[in-house]
């Protein structure tokens, strides 16, 4: 049994145990003072399932995934058409399913279940990758989903969702003409879209995003709240549980969307700065198991895990800063609920299992160094440069 | 080969995170540096919770008038349409009636806001902000509940929450509203609000008015002044009940052709001769014990024709015989020594010292000087026609506090209806009661012993308790004509007297206008008198719940839903008699209820809780503490 767990990257799982235990701190800030903290137990609840699924999904044999490719897109489509049909309906918007007491998000696991099947449909055409029919039928496999997403309506999945398209795109190696021509054909219909396909609240947050202190009650208010709510935190923060802002509740979606709001006027841009440097470990030692793993179903794997992880953390801290429209996403492992925390601790489990069946260490060292094999901390400490150096 | 392009891109890939962890962090590093300034209120919402007016409670606490919640109706017409204003009006008609000319203001204003209706009912409220007009707002406002409607003179009306009559306009600046509270709340956004409160400044009610009256005398009172009226076919009545003591004004009533019992006034007839008797002992022009002759009439003055009668041949009668039988011929003749002793102008200014042709200072409005004209427009036998009651105006009040005077050993007390108030802040005041001394002790008690004969063996002996002792004096005068002279068979019946003799506690009078039949004050007054001081004497030996009589209280429950079914009030802090008062009216629509008392003093747990049903309530537990 503990060979299973040889060659496990630890810095990947203490980096995610440290940030779950940040997030349930968070949490319980957040709901501090607030008539009730059940979201603060579900979390605990939630907190220790993450960690089990982690653990139980990084003894998963990874390859044997890409066998199932259509049933992981099969599930998809299902899990993504029924909130439509029965789902629950909080916020205005169906994105959730009731299953007893807990309700879960599907379009969290879609998005997973989509990369391992993207990676498996890119690996089989690796030789085509370039070729219209590839494009087509990728973007098509995606499409579906994402307008399925949009109509709950969560606009936010469902461009983070083609944006993980893209991504992996990009890291399959489809040619720099193709990428450049299909740019093109976006940009020229973003003022299509714009105009017939967006809602009028859709479009509201969008020119909130452009402007927010135009209307600072209604559309503009959750940028502004959040931007006074970090802007309250200072260098060091009002300190934990004394956030005046966390404490009036004057934030929405403070302990999901916009926890980092909290974090940050609480624990001041210095706590706030330690958590995005946690995030910037976490995706550096995806980069590590990237650039390690032996086949080109692992690499894209890990690369649209990552690609999930970086557009979901920018996206949340960027809309909490005001760089970017406010969407509905999850910071990942902080964030209060469940389906977001378990989703990326599947993922991170498959990450973990590509990692552990990496090339070794040694093998990526001897190749840079001529033969030798080195265990030398001063190589080591080099290492990244010289695997960069070594590919080019 | 394939996997090599793969790592290529996947640098570049990584290359576009650092960028992006870079810029995210300078990002996060400007706000935190440079925080942006917080407004105070974009953020909060604000509810005012409006003060209310004031109650007005009678000397036990019981509230006389209290406040419904009502509704004030505003139209603010900037920036509507005519139509938009037509279709308003239209929807406001359908509630409540709106006058021709309000409705041409608010259609030919543009801007301005107009009260189109005051103190409509929650449900009409609801009603019309069932609507969704926006440029109709509600602001909720007071509407006084008359509990007892036949006090209504003294406590007077309300308009737009302002007092214009009674108490309410006397007491106005104690009564109204004092701070507008608030409540702030967080505010989240256009659509979410939540009901998180951050701060609650209490709205600051009126102050509570404690007037003198007694509701359980008053009404008392009032039953007994309607039956005697209407036993013996009055026009009117009055009748007043007063604190001897303090001037406190326990209870009084006018029906019929008596608007008011400090306004109306009438000849006092032969209920003066105590307060002239009083004069003349105090001036030492006679003595108690000095005789008179009486013949049957006499003539007060060689220069005046003017023949004064008695209604009988006394024959020799005593000063104090005069007052016991109502000797007019033995009055007259103390009236005599007293002029003769100190001339007109002295008697006069013992009359004005004793209140009369003077304000007794009530703090009510309305009040009469009566009628008490000076010695140099006196003709010759105006000192004798005064001395026995003709020729002079009193109000019962007036006469009240001359008797009162007497009975209080020669000190004088201010009437008044107001005992105390209590201000917002908790802090009690008493109203002054001012005193002052008329006659010495010796002479007041003399004409006390008087009184008391009167009602033992003269011509008061009909008012006559058994077991108290009761003093007074009884009156009948004759009408005065509009035309002149007075009516042939038109009298006022009187009784003024008080008890108990010796220390005396409650000063009563009575005054029949116009009784039929029987008229003379002995028969129709005195009857009465003694039935006020029986039943006041029950009612404080005790028997204080013994509410019957068709006088209830209109409102007692005023908590009352849209159905009409009541609900169960808050009764913690309040005395026992309170809560039996209540329970007594709920009895009568709910006759199972139990009432279940536990300790005295105020209430402290009540079970079931406030906001029950009363028909649901099987019993009714309290539980008492001091």
């Amino acid at each position: 049994m503990l060979s299973k767990f040889k060659n496990v990257d630890w810095t990947i799982v203490i980096v995610i145990l440290i940030l779950l235990i940040i997030g349930l701190f968070a949490v319980y800030s957040a709901d501090y003072g607030k008539s009730s903290n059940v979201t603060f137990h579900k979390q605990i609840l939630w907190t220790f399932t993450s960690i089990i699924i982690l653990m139980l999904v990084s003894l998963v044999d990874y390859p044997m995934l890409r066998d199932y490719k259509w049933i992981f897109y099969g599930i998809s489509i299902v899990l993504l058409s029924s909130p439509l049909i029965i789902g629950k309906e909080i916020g205005g918007a169906k994105r959730w399913l009731g299953i007893g007491p807990l309700s879960f998000q599907p379009s969290e696991f879609a998005k997973l279940f989509l990369i391992i099947f993207l990676s498996a449909f890119l690996e089989e055409r690796s030789n085509a990758i370039s070729t219209l029919r590839t494009w087509t039928l990728s973007f098509l496999t995606f499409l579906i989903p994402a307008v399925e997403i949009a109509l709950e309506p969560d606009l936010g999945t469902a461009v983070i969702l083609m944006m993980i398209w893209f991504g992996m795109m990009f890291v399959a190696g489809v040619s720099y003409k193709s990428i450049v021509i299909f740019l093109i054909i976006v940009l020229l219909s973003v003022p299509l879209f714009y105009n017939f396909v967006l809602r009028d609240y859709q479009r509201a947050r969008i020119q909130a995003f452009i402007n927010p202190y135009s209307d600072i009650r209604g559309k503009g208010y959750h940028m502004v709240q959040s931007i006074k709510t970090l802007g309250s935190g200072g260098l060091f923060g009002r300190g934990y549980l004394r956030g005046p802002q966390n404490l009036k509740n004057l934030l929405p979606e403070e302990d999901n969307d916009f926890i980092f709001a909290i974090i940050g006027e609480e624990l001041g841009f210095v706590g706030s700065i330690v958590i995005i440097f946690l995030y910037f470990v976490l995706m550096l030692r995806c980069f590590r198991v990237i650039l390690h793993a032996k086949d080109v179903f692992g690499t894209l794997l890990v690369s649209g895990i990552t690609i999930m992880l970086v557009l979901q953390v920018f996206e949340n801290i960027g809309m909490v800063v005001g760089l970017l429209p406010i969407t509905g996403l999850t910071l990942p492992f902080i964030s209060a609920g469940g389906s977001s925390s378990t989703t990326f601790a599947m993922a991170f489990g498959i990450a973990i299992s590509v990692g552990k069946k990496g090339s070794k260490i040694g093998t990526v060292e001897k190749r840079i160094v001529g033969g030798q094999y080195l265990e030398d901390k001063s190589v080591k400490k080099r290492r990244w440069k010289n695997s960069k150096d070594s590919l080019e | 080969m394939n996997l090599e392009l793969l790592k290529k891109r996947s640098s570049i890939f990584r290359s576009i995170v650092f960028v992006l962890a870079l810029v995210i962090s300078l990002r996060f590093f400007s706000y935190s540096i440079f925080p942006p300034k917080i407004k105070r209120f974009d953020r909060i919402g604000r509810v005012f919770l409006y003060p209310h007016r004031g109650v007005i409670r009678d000397i036990n606490g019981i509230v006389l008038v209290n406040n419904d919640i009502a509704y004030d109706v505003y139209v603010d017409v900037g920036g509507i349409s005519l139509k938009q204003k037509n279709e308003i009006l239209e929807k406001l008609e359908s509630q409540f009636p709106l006058s021709k000319r309000l409705k041409e203001r608010v259609l030919s204003s543009n801007r301005g806001t107009f009260l189109v209706r005051s103190g409509i009912a929650l449900r009409q409220a609801k009603a019309i902000a069932g609507y969704g007009f926006k440029n109709v707002v509600l602001i909720p406002s007071d509407k006084r509940v008359l509990l007892y409607p036949s006090l209504s003179k003294i406590i007077g009306r309300t308009s737009s929450s302002y007092g214009i009559s009674g108490l309410e306009k006397k007491y106005d600046v104690i009564l109204s509203p004092k701070i507008k509270g608030e409540l702030l709340y967080a505010r989240h956004g256009k659509y979410k609000l939540y009901g998180d409160t951050l701060e609650e400044k209490p709205a600051v009610n009126g102050g509570t008015v404690y007037t003198t009256i007694d509701v359980n005398i008053q009404r008392m009172a009032e039953d007994i002044l309607k039956a005697t009226v209407d036993k013996y076919k009055g026009a009117g009545g009055e009748i007043v009940v007063m604190d001897t003591k303090n001037g406190g004004i326990r209870a009084m009533a006018s029906t019929g052709s008596i608007g008011s019992v400090i306004g109306d006034i009438f000849e006092p007839g032969s209920s003066i001769k105590p307060v002239t008797v009083s004069i003349g002992l105090e001036t030492r022009s006679v003595k108690a014990t000095d005789t008179f002759y009486s013949k049957g009439y006499i003539r007060p003055s060689p220069l005046s024709r003017v023949i004064i009668h008695d209604i009988d041949k006394y024959g020799t009668v005593t000063v104090a015989d005069a007052v016991r039988v109502s000797c007019n011929v033995g009055i007259v003749n103390v009236a005599k020594k007293i002029v003769d002793n100190i001339g007109e102008e002295g008697f006069y200014k013992y009359l004005h010292a004793f209140g009369f042709g003077n304000f007794t200072g009530v703090d009510l409005e309305g009040e009469s000087r009566g009628i008490l004209r000076p010695p140099s427009k006196w003709s010759a036998v105006d000192y004798a026609e005064i001395a026995i009651g003709q020729g002079i105006g009193v109000t019962a009040l007036q006469l009240l506090d001359a008797i009162s005077t007497i009975a209080n050993g020669g000190v004088m007390v201010k009437p008044h209806i107001v005992d105390r108030i209590v201000l917002p802040d908790g802090s009690e005041r008493y109203i002054e009661t001012k005193k002052r001394r008329i006659i010495s002790e010796d002479t007041a008690i003399a004409v006390k012993k008087m009184l008391r004969s009167v009602v033992t063996n003269g011509t008061g002996i009909r008012a006559s308790v058994p077991g108290i002792e009761v003093a007074g004096k009884t009156g009948t005068a004759q009408k005065p004509s509009p035309q002149g002279g007075y009516f042939k068979n038109k009298y006022y019946s009187i009784f003024v007297g008080f008890y108990p003799f010796d220390t005396p506690k409650y000063s009563i009078i009575i005054v029949v206008d116009d009784p039929k039949g029987k008229y003379y004050g002995a028969d129709v007054a005195a009857p009465a008198f003694r039935e006020m001081v029986e039943r006041i004497v029950s009612y404080e030996r005790g028997n204080r719940f013994a509410l019957t009589g068709d006088i209830a209280p209109v409102n007692m429950i005023n908590v009352m839903n849209s159905s009409g079914e009541s609900y169960l009030p808050d009764l913690r802090g309040k005395t026992l008699k309170d809560v039996f008062v209540r329970y007594e009216q709920w009895k009568k629509k709910y006759p199972g209820m139990q009432l279940k008392i536990e300790g005295y003093g105020k209430v402290v747990i009540q079970k079931p809780n406030p906001g029950t049903l009363l028909s649901k309530i099987m019993t009714l537990s309290i539980k008492m503490k001091p």
